[in-house]
């Protein structure tokens, strides 16, 4: 769309999470923070862990916790679907993630707390760092997304 | 005696009819199963659509990257085989087709001389490989039915390590996909390395192709996309191999059901013949019986 928005769509494997016209698109790769305006030239990222920003049309803008995953953005003639026009068009994939105002924090809190006591009883019954297990690693995966959340979170209620 | 051979005929009438509610049942509840599950399957879609034109994406911005992590391997000495099936049975032939197609595979590998790890999704699955003798290196379960993403992650993080940690060459799929409400097939297909992508409807050569820039460099993308596409691969399968069960049991249940119903039929008929025969019999002896006492009255 030539009125400074682009369509973005944040996918999950379970659902669609997010289908809408952004001004701004903000979060975090492995190169650092990136913010995805209209018009953005094609671009294929990373995205690490953490919170991801978005910029309505209208409104306030909307937090995502997003676990890990990839943005592709695409632009050029066609890209909306009228080929004289030129458009961008943004699609953020994630294994997991959810949307600031669904995150339970209570439930979050538990989780850390779960998932922290985990990670050290594995740490302690696995014989030094390096003994990855997939428990001690999923289970850090555990920890982290409780993490992620209970700061998606917190940052959503700040502002 | 007659009388007995009706009552024997009643009782296995009243069993098929008993039975027959039974697989009615499970017929009904196959039956809305199958459309929460291909809801389901719907969802997914965008996502993995989403992930396909990824390595579409990176296959074109780095075709000498893509060459290295994508297609089929050089050689294969190791090879992971993962079976997807159903925890429960009384779905005609789900289970066993992908079981089979599965041991064949094996069996062709082994001749090969290549090395084999076997896992498999279902209880069906395990109970199936420790009766012919097969190991299974590690046997999920509980999952079949209602597949989380969750779920997924789990079973694709085992199956990958091999390949991640060098182990293996090739990571392998046999399960069933949903074609259509009226086909389901099983197919043996490859995750590992990620299979050369296909042209995509939507993605033209025009879309600002060549332009695309990466971060960080295709290669070290892919490395990262691949035990994410993996994910969702298992995932989609696990969700229409839910979709197919379901189907399969339906149209199991439906046959069961209509094979009662046609059983009651037939049973009735021979119990209707029994229950005349035994009349019949009966009033011959009464006529018999009455026929002879005049006689005798009248001889006297």
């Amino acid at each position: 769309m030539p009125d400074g928005t682009f369509s973005l769509s944040v996918l999950t494997p379970e659902e669609r999470l997010l289908e809408i016209e952004a001004r701004a698109l903000v979060l975090r790769s492995s190169d650092g923070d990136l913010t995805i305006l209209d018009g953005h030239t094609p671009l294929v990222t990373d995205v690490v862990p953490g919170d991801v920003r978005v910029d309505p049309e209208e409104g306030d803008p909307v937090h995502l916790a997003v676990h890990g995953g990839f943005l592709h953005v695409e632009t050029g003639p066609g890209i909306g679907g009228d080929p004289a026009v030129r458009a961008t068009r943004a699609t953020l994939l994630a294994g997991v993630a959810e949307l600031a105002s669904t995150i339970d924090v209570e439930r979050a809190r538990r989780a850390r707390e779960e998932a922290s006591a985990q990670v050290d009883q594995l740490r302690s019954t696995g014989g030094g760092e390096e003994a990855a297990t997939p428990e001690l690693v999923e289970s850090q995966a555990a920890l982290r997304r409780a993490e992620v959340r209970l700061t998606v979170a917190g940052e959503s209620v700040a502002g | 005696m007659a009388g007995g051979e009706e009552r024997v005929l009643r009782r296995r009438i009243r069993s098929v009819q008993s039975t027959k509610k039974i697989t009615k049942a499970m017929e009904l509840i196959a039956a809305s199963q199958i459309v929460r599950s291909l809801n389901r399957t719907t969802a997914n879609r965008p996502y993995r659509l989403g992930m396909a034109r990824l390595v579409l994406e990176a296959a074109k911005g780095d075709p000498a990257a893509a060459a290295k992590l994508l297609g089929e391997p050089e050689e294969r000495h190791n090879v992971v085989v993962l079976a997807i099936v159903a925890d429960r049975g009384l779905s005609g032939p789900y289970n066993s087709s992908v079981l089979r197609a599965t041991e064949r595979l094996v069996t062709k590998l082994r001749g090969q001389g290549i090395g084999v790890r076997l896992f498999t999704v279902g209880k069906k699955a395990q109970s199936y490989f420790r009766f012919r003798g097969q190991e299974v290196e590690r046997a999920f379960t509980g999952i079949s039915e209602r597949p989380l993403f969750a779920d997924a992650r789990a079973v694709a993080n085992v199956v990958s390590a091999p390949f991640v940690a060098g182990d293996a060459e090739q990571l392998l799929l046999v399960s069933t996909r949903y074609r259509s409400a009226g086909s389901q097939v099983v197919e043996t297909r490859q995750l590992l390395p990620l299979p050369e992508p296909e042209p995509l409807e939507g993605v033209g050569e025009d879309q600002g192709a060549g332009f695309t820039e990466f971060e960080p460099d295709v290669e070290t993308l892919l490395a990262e996309l691949g035990p994410k596409a993996v994910e969702s691969e298992v995932f989609t399968a696990l969700l229409e191999g839910a979709a197919s069960f379901f189907t399969a049991q339906q149209r199991a249940m439906a046959a069961a059901s209509d094979n009662a119903d046609e059983l009651v039929r037939s049973l009735t008929r021979v119990m209707n013949r029994a229950r005349q025969d035994a009349i019949t019999t009966e009033i011959m002896e009464i006529v018999g019986g009455a026929e002879a006492l005049r006689h005798s009255k009248g001889a006297r």
